[in-house]
C-alpha cells in the first residue's frame, strides 16, 4: 500500500473527507512555496499537490498561470522541485502528487539527439526516489497515457486518470479500469480558478464512477472556501483545492493561505465527521 | 482515425477538451468524402473565394535570374489575400454541420483571423479572434479588418503575448464552451484530427498546381518552392506531389538576424528535440520555454516544431 492509498483509506475509515491542496513551487519563492507545502499540513491538508510551473499551461486559469510565471522567473526547475520534495519526505509522510505538464515530464534530463523519449521514465524514478507519491498531468488524457501509466506501475507511481461532467459513460469505464491512487473529478468545463460551479453535475458523474472503480474520487476546480468545498465533497472522498490558496501565497499572504486551509478543513469535518 | 504520423501526432489536450474532439472527429469522417459536402465546399471556393488561382509566369525574374522558368501560384488573389480562406470556408462549413453558432480562432500576423472572421460573417456566426496584445499592437490594420467584419479580437495578455499565448487561450475558451463553439486552427498544427483537417481542406492548392501545370508545360514542375510558417501553405501546395519525387519541394522560411543568432524563422535543418506543442507530439523547445521554437518537417499532415529541426515529418496516406 503507497502513502497515498494508506491515507486515503484512513481518511474513509475516520469518515472524513480528504483535502488535498495545490501548492505552485517557486512562488513566491522557491523557499516560501516550500515552508507552504509544509505548514499546509498542520493547517489540514491530507496530500500537497505540488505544482510544477510551465510556461503553457493550458488547463489552468488566471492564477496559476501568473504563479507560474513568477515561479519561472524565480529559476524554479524540475530538479530544485525534487530537492523540496526531499525536504519535506524528511519531515513528513503526507503523501506528495506532483501536477505538471508533459512538456515538463519529457524534458527532465534531456541531454541531447532527436528521440529523448526517455524523459518520462528518468523522472518517475528520481521522483520516487524524492519522495513522491503520483503525478497528475493535465494535458495527457486517458488515450495518450499508455506509457506512461506502464511506467508509472513499474514503480508503483499514481498516475491520476480525469473524468469530467461531460465524460461518456463508455469513455469513464475505460478511464476507471486504470485509476489508480484517485480519480481528479473536474467539476466543470474550462480551466481552474474560483468561480461559480452546480457541483451537482460532477457528483452525479461520481456515482456513475463508483460503478467501475473502488479507488477514491477527489473533486477539484472552482473551490474556495469552506462552504463551496462542503458542495463539492456530497460524494466524493476528497476535495482539490488550488488557486484559492496560490492567489494569497503568490501575494505574499501566507497567513491567509493558511487560514483558508483552515478554514476548509473546519467546515468538511463539520459537515461530514461521522 | 490514425491520429498518428510516425511518432508525431496525437491528442495532447485536457480531458475537458476531449469530447469536443472526439465530436469533431466524428464529423470530419462523416464529411470528409461526402459528396454534397465536398461539392459545397468547392462552389464556395469557386464562387466566394475566388478559385482556381492563376498560375503566372514571372517573365521579368525568369530574365533576373536566367536559370529557370518562374512560375507564381497567386493564392495572394484569393478574398482576402490568402491561402488561409481555403481552409477557414471548409471548417465553417463543417462547423455549420455541427450546428455551432460560434467560431474562435487564434491569430499571429491577423491573416487567419480575417479569414475567419470573413467565413463567420458569410454564414452568420459569433466570431471571437485570440491575439496577443504584442501582435494587436503590431498588426493593427488586420485588427481594424477583424472588427469590421463583425468579430471580437479579444486581447492575450498571459505569457508573452503572441500567438503561442493566444493560441493557448483559444484553447482554454473552447473548453469552456465546448457545446456551442467550433475552434477553427489555421495552421497544420494542433491535437488530431486537426492536422488532417488544414491538410485536406488546403491540398485544393497543389490539385490545381497539378491540373495547370500539365495543361501549361505538358509536365509536372521540376521544383516546388514554398513559404513555411505554421505549414498550411506549404501543405497545401506539396500534398499531392508526395509521391511525385520527381518534383523536388523546398520550404523556406525568414533568415532574420541569420542563422547562428537564434533571432530567426529558420526550421529545416539541425538535431530536434522531442516535446508537444499546441497539444500535438512534434519536437520543440527547452524545458520551460516555448519562446525560441521553430517549425520544420518532411513530409505529410502535421509540421513539427523543433529547435533546430532537422526535417522529420511521416506521410502515412
Amino acid at each position: 500500500m503507497t502513502r497515498l492509498e494508506k491515507k486515503l483509506a484512513d481518511l474513509k475509515a475516520a469518515g472524513r473527507k480528504g483535502l488535498f491542496i495545490y501548492i505552485t513551487a517557486g512562488t513566491p519563492t522557491i523557499d516560501e512555496s516550500l515552508r507552504a507545502m509544509i505548514t499546509a499540513e498542520k493547517a489540514g491538508a491530507d496530500v500537497v499537490e505540488v505544482g510544477i510551473p510551465f510556461s503553457d499551461p493550458l488547463a489552468d486559469g488566471a492564477v496559476i498561470q501568473a504563479s507560474s510565471v513568477t515561479a519561472l522567473k524565480n529559476g524554479i526547475t524540475l530538479e530544485k522541485i525534487l530537492d523540496m520534495c526531499k525536504k519535506i519526505r524528511a519531515e513528513s509522510d503526507m503523501p506528495l502528487i506532483g501536477m505538471g505538464y508533459i512538456n515538463n515530464f519529457m524534458s527532465y534530463g534531456y541531454s541531447g539527439g532527436s528521440a529523448a523519449y526517455d524523459g518520462f521514465e528518468k523522472f518517475i524514478v528520481d521522483a520516487k526516489a524524492a519522495g513522491m507519491d503520483g503525478v497528475i498531468i493535465p494535458d495527457v488524457p486517458h488515450e495518450e497515457s499508455a506509457n506512461m501509466r506502464a511506467v508509472c506501475k513499474k514503480y508503483e507511481v499514481h498516475l491520476t486518470e480525469f473524468i469530467t461532467p461531460e465524460t461518456t459513460p463508455e469513455r469513464m469505464k475505460e478511464t476507471c479500469a486504470s485509476a489508480s491512487g484517485f480519480v481528479y473529478c473536474v467539476s466543470n468545463t474550462g480551466t481552474t480558478g474560483v468561480k461559480k460551479i452546480d457541483y451537482s453535475r460532477i457528483n452525479a458523474k461520481i456515482l456513475d464512477a463508483r460503478k467501475f472503480t473502488d479507488v477514491a474520487m477527489a473533486v477539484g476546480f472552482g473551490i474556495g472556501s469552506g462552504g463551496v468545498a462542503v458542495q463539492a465533497a456530497q460524494n466524493s472522498d476528497a476535495v482539490i483545492v488550488g488557486s484559492a490558496v496560490v492567489k494569497l501565497l503568490h501575494a505574499g499572504k501566507f497567513d491567509d493561505a493558511m487560514n483558508l486551509i483552515k478554514e476548509i478543513r473546519t467546515a468538511l469535518d463539520k459537515s461530514f465527521n461521522k | 482515425m490514425n491520429k498518428r504520423f510516425g511518432k508525431y501526432g496525437g491528442q495532447f489536450v485536457p480531458e475537458t477538451v476531449m469530447p469536443a474532439l472526439m465530436e469533431l472527429e466524428q464529423a470530419f469522417a462523416q464529411y470528409k468524402n461526402d459528396a454534397n459536402f465536398l461539392a459545397e465546399f468547392k462552389t464556395y471556393l469557386q464562387k466566394y473565394a475566388g478559385r482556381p488561382t492563376l498560375l503566372y509566369f514571372a517573365e521579368n525574374l525568369t530574365k533576373h535570374y536566367g536559370r529557370a522558368k518562374i512560375y507564381l501560384k497567386r493564392e495572394d488573389l484569393l478574398h482576402t489575400g490568402a491561402h488561409k480562406i481555403n481552409n477557414a470556408l471548409g471548417q465553417a462549413l463543417l462547423a455549420k454541420r455541427m450546428g455551432k453558432r460560434r467560431v474562435i480562432a487564434e491569430t499571429g500576423a491577423g491573416q487567419h483571423g480575417v479569414a475567419t472572421a470573413t467565413v463567420a460573417a458569410l454564414f452568420g456566426m459569433e466570431c471571437k479572434i485570440f491575439m496577443g496584445v504584442e501582435d494587436i499592437e503590431r498588426q493593427k490594420l488586420n485588427v481594424f479588418r477583424m472588427k469590421l467584419l463583425g468579430a471580437e479580437v479579444v486581447p492575450v495578455t498571459c505569457g508573452t503575448g503572441t500567438l503561442k499565448d493566444a493560441t493557448s487561450e483559444a484553447i482554454r475558451y473552447w473548453s469552456t464552451n465546448i457545446t456551442d463553439t467550433y475552434y477553427i486552427i489555421g495552421s497544420v498544427v494542433g491535437p488530431a484530427p486537426y492536422p488532417e483537417i488544414v491538410r485536406d481542406f488546403q491540398k485544393c492548392i497543389g490539385v490545381e498546381l497539378r491540373e495547370q501545370s500539365l495543361n501549361e508545360f505538358g509536365k509536372l514542375p521540376d521544383y516546388i518552392v514554398a513559404c513555411v510558417g505554421g505549414g498550411s501553405n506549404a501543405m497545401g501546395i506539396f500534398y499531392d506531389f508526395k509521391d511525385d519525387a520527381a518534383v523536388k519541394k523546398f520550404g523556406v522560411e525568414a533568415g532574420g538576424r541569420g542563422e547562428d543568432t537564434g533571432d530567426n524563422a529558420k526550421t529545416l535543418s539541425g538535431a530536434g528535440r522531442p516535446g508537444f506543442a499546441d497539444a500535438a507530439g512534434s519536437s520543440c523547445r527547452g524545458l520551460f520555454s516555448f519562446s525560441r521554437f521553430r517549425l520544420s518537417w518532411r513530409w505529410s499532415g502535421t509540421f513539427i516544431f523543433q529547435r533546430r529541426g532537422r526535417c522529420e515529418l511521416r506521410c502515412r496516406d
